[in-house]
């Protein structure tokens, strides 16, 4: 095992550390967002590029993706340009 | 080979292959496709179960052009088509009795998918019960639990929403534990074929290097499967998932789907582990004492509940627990005696949603035991269903149920160190069993005066008026009697089952 | 008269008043015990807002963790008992993992005769010069066929679960413009830059399965997240004129039945002992390796569809 194996192991446990004890939810998925490109890399060093291409789409991309949707949907983050839209659907 | 052998992986791709036209169908052809793929599905099975009763010994089926460690396969005995058959019975029944309710009570336009469901559920079930190679028991678990959980929550109302993520969540929980105990087995192991593994097994338990990855990965297994057929200590999902649900649903869940996974653990535990490994680790223990308590808790709990459908939810908790401690007794007699309680409470329990679902519909749709009362007379065939399915949960002669707490009793007595406390908890559960099956039959033979029968917006249903529906709790009646009169034949073939299992 | 008590005494004891009751001449509880008619309780109407206010003010107060000492330590024991847990099973798990043998030891039991036949006889067997796509769509196909149908419910449940109703339509569609995304100039143009770019590469990956590393989920995977892309840059406008719901289910159902019809013909016939009629062909070659290429495309087109519905469905609840 390489020391750049072993830096992206520590990495992993930090990461899989602070997406648990993260207080804002958007964070934890931006945390959990770099834990799968994390995985992704070490995929590709246990030789399953397979593996490695599927886990960066699905885990970093669409997952993250339908996460910040279902939080947008249930208002838990802030979304910019509410306050102008409020106005508009006023107008 | 001939034609016959075939059916089982028919079954398997017809089951699949329907799965996706109902999608793009409408929903009535695809209600009707539904209803016509489990009967064929039933008669495929029960010529593959005539098939094995002839020639007496099973055989291995391979799924495409390379043998078994390198490809899949199924395997076929006797107690695989039997159940498959059972299964298929069992569920094209629920559908028919559930009919009326799938069309009021799901929004039209997402009816088809509701048959979307039910024919992958009965796809994995299937695959479930003839599977031969681990991993693609793990892959149909996966489909068996997103289907439930679409089962359950197709009737959105808020409760069925919140029962369904409390069942995803428990449910994939199990999963997760189920792979972790999947993947150790294969790493200590190198197989994933069932055969294989326990050859494999027998001579690393022998050398006894491996012992406490084995423990683990046996535990986790055991503990997942646990968790998704609801043993008592993890039921807290199952009241709110079976008692909100549409009825078909809830027949479907309790009887079927929970069995699935039970039959899995058999399965692991006799073709895998081995059932002498299993015997000796403690595992069996566990299960056994969980078993008990489940006996006694989910009785105390459904007597506590007011609501008809919770009660009989929690009455499932109980008979799940029986099946648990038959396991965990260690026998042959005892396992033989839990297979015997999977087909009679299956049997039963969908038998009773379903009559529980003509008792409210003449309650003004209200589940509350007050204003049940009488509701037997209002609807007789609902009442005469419920009185059969209470009398063969307590335990009375001529129904299943007595068959299986006598097979339970039998069982017992060949185990010395467990006798006394099975027999103890078995008679505390049956007078618990009586005490709030009987308290509800009674209460639904309670005439009430007309002033109340206004007053409940009660209404009467002859069965006249719904032919499908008593035509299906008639067979549903007839099936319970089958298995309680009857038994000897089944418990043969179970135990020729069991046998081939090794 | 002989009396043991004088009348003023008699008159005090229960059994006298007894007696006048008894006898109608007084009743006890007139004047005393006034059964006043009730009036009709008046309630204020409220308005919505204001009852959904006081339930949250309840709710609040009820939850509230300072105040509820049962609630508070209720929650420390849960917090404590979870951490307690949590580090029981990674222990656990790693004493565990410390009685396997090591990762890529020779001794270990993975390395037998099963990953031995798919290294030495992988290429001939299947035509596929990437092993894994030839052990998951030939070996076990029969997994891989569970597994998509995996995709393929869990959409199907995701639908039930988010699909909006034919009657709540109008109201999404009214308020349907929030969800479009702004024209945002700097996205649009990253969009049309890359979006082409991440398709061809993805129907590269997905052709090219059992050639290179990569197959239909990953290739499917990158086609999702590709449309996903360009429906979040241009908006829903313009992906509803080619991928309604209706497009969703004819492509999945095409898909799967394709899957499914070219499976059974090989389980039937590898089953049967019948030689099977489909070529396995040129080793690297794109049309080779029989019925890979073919069940790679139909995993794909599931894949991709299965995340464009979800995104569609999280963000939308309609097509």
């Amino acid at each position: 095992m390489t020391v750049f194996q072993i830096i992206l192991l520590v990495f992993l446990l930090v990461c899989a550390i602070a997406v648990s004890f993260s207080k804002n939810l958007l964070n934890s998925i931006l945390i959990f967002m770099s834990f799968s490109l994390i995985m992704s890399i070490l995929w590709v060093c246990l030789e399953s590029p397979d593996l490695g291409i599927t886990e960066a789409a699905v885990g970093a991309g669409v997952t993250s993706i339908l996460f910040f949707a279902t939080l947008k949907k249930i208002h838990a983050i802030e979304v910019e340009g509410t306050q102008e839209e409020a106005e508009d659907e006023q107008a | 080979m001939q034609f016959v052998q075939n059916f089982p992986f028919f079954c398997i791709i017809l089951t699949l292959f329907s799965g996706s036209v109902c999608a793009v169908l409408k929903s009535k052809p695809a209600r009707i496709v539904n209803t016509i793929l489990i009967t064929i599905v039933g008669i495929l099975n029960a010529c593959v179960l005539a098939f094995e009763i002839k020639t007496g010994e099973s055989y291995t089926y391979m799924m495409g052009h390379f043998p078994a460690p390198w490809g899949n396969e199924i395997r076929i005995g006797v107690l695989e088509a039997g159940m498959a058959l059972f299964f298929c019975v069992i569920m094209l029944l629920s559908m028919l009795g559930g009919k009326h309710k799938v069309l009021t009570e799901i929004a039209k336009e997402k009816q088809n998918l509701y048959y979307v469901l039910v024919n992958l559920l009965l796809s994995s079930l299937i695959a479930l019960v003839y599977t031969n190679d681990i991993f693609t028991a793990y892959v149909f678990v996966e489909i068996n639990t997103i289907s439930a959980c679409g089962l359950i929550m197709i009737r959105q109302n808020g409760r069925t929403i919140e029962a369904a993520v409390r069942y995803m969540i428990m449910s994939l929980l199990g999963s997760g534990l189920l792979l972790m105990g999947i993947c150790m087995l294969y790493d200590i192991t190198g197989h994933l074929l069932m055969s294989n593994i326990k050859q494999t097994l027998e001579a690393t338990y022998a050398s006894g290097k491996l012992d406490v990855p084995l423990l683990v990965s046996v535990a986790f297994m055991c503990i997942g499967l646990a968790i998704k057929s609801a043993l008592f200590p993890f039921h807290a999902w199952l009241p709110d998932a079976y008692g909100y649900s549409t009825v078909s649903s809830a027949a479907i869940l309790s009887s079927l789907v929970s069995k699935g996974y039970i039959f899995l653990l058999i399965k692991i535990i006799y073709r895998v582990v081995g059932f002498e490994i299993f015997r000796d680790t403690h595992i069996i223990n566990v299960l056994f004492i969980f078993g008990l308590c489940g006996m006694i808790f989910g009785s105390v709990s459904a007597i506590r509940e007011n609501d008809i459908r919770r009660m009989i939810a929690f009455s499932s908790v109980a008979q799940i627990g029986y099946i648990y401690m038959g396991i965990g007794l260690g026998t042959e007699v005892g396992m033989a005696a839990s297979i015997f309680h999977i087909l009679s409470h299956a049997a039963t329990k969908s038998m009773l949603f379903i009559a529980a679902i003509g008792l409210t519909e003449v309650s003004d749709g209200s589940r509350h035991f007050i204003k049940l009362t009488g509701a037997g007379f209002r609807n007789k065939i609902a009442g005469l269903t419920f009185m059969a399915g209470s009398l063969s949960m307590v335990g009375v002669p001529i129904f299943a149920g007595f068959i299986s707490k006598l097979l339970f009793a039998q069982a017992a007595t060949v185990n010395k160190g467990k006798m006394l406390p099975v027999l103890i908890c078995l008679g505390i559960s049956t007078i618990l069993n009586a005490i709030y099956f009987m308290k509800t039959v009674i209460r639904i033979y309670t005439p009430i005066d007309d002033k109340t029968f206004e007053e409940n917006k009660c209404s009467v249903i002859k069965a006249r008026q719904v032919p499908l529906y008593t035509v299906t709790c008639i067979l549903f009646i007839i099936v319970n009697v089958v298995l309680g009169t009857m038994s000897d034949p089944i418990m043969d073939l179970i135990t020729k089952g069991l046998s081939m299992f090794a | 008269m002989s009396r043991l008590k004088t009348k003023e005494e008699y008159e005090k004891t229960i059994g006298f008043k007894f007696r006048r009751w008894l006898y109608g001449e007084e009743d006890p509880y007139i004047n005393k015990v006034e059964m006043v008619k009730q009036h009709h309780r008046h309630v204020e109407e409220k308005t919505i807002t204001e009852r959904m206010h006081e339930k949250q003010m309840h709710r609040e107060y009820t939850y509230d963790v300072n105040r509820n000492k049962v609630l508070k330590t209720y929650s420390m024991l849960y917090r404590i008992a979870s951490v307690v847990f949590v580090i029981l099973i990674a222990a656990l798990l790693v004493y565990n993992v410390s009685w396997l043998p090591k990762t890529g030891a020779a001794e270990k039991a993975v390395n037998n005769e099963v990953p031995q036949r798919y290294i030495e006889n992988g290429l001939q067997e299947t035509g596929a010069v990437n092993i894994v796509t030839g052990m998951i769509l030939d070996y076990r196909a029969f997994d891989t066929l569970g597994e998509s149908h995996v995709l393929f419910i869990a959409t199907i449940t995701v639908l039930i679960l988010l699909r909006n109703n034919k009657k709540k339509a109008t109201i999404a569609q009214i308020s349907d413009r929030r969800f479009e995304p702004k024209n945002d100039s700097i996205l649009q143009l990253g969009a049309k830059i890359l979006v082409p770019v991440i398709f061809v590469f993805g129907i590269y990956v997905v052709l090219n399965g059992h050639i290179s590393p990569g197959g239909g989920f990953s290739g499917g995977a990158i086609i999702g997240a590709g449309l996903i892309l360009y429906v979040s840059a241009f908006g829903f406008e313009k992906t509803e004129k080619f991928f309604t719901e209706r497009t969703y289910k004819v492509i999945s159902f095409a898909a799967l039945a394709t899957y499914c019809i070219a499976k059974s013909y090989s389980f039937y016939t590898g089953a049967n002992h019948i030689h099977s009629i489909i070529p396995l062909g040129q080793p690297g070659a794109i049309l080779s390796s029989g019925l890979i290429l073919i069940l790679n495309i139909c995993v794909g087109m599931v894949v991709a569809c299965t995340m464009y519905t979800f995104y569609v469905m999280f963000r939308k609840g309609d097509f």
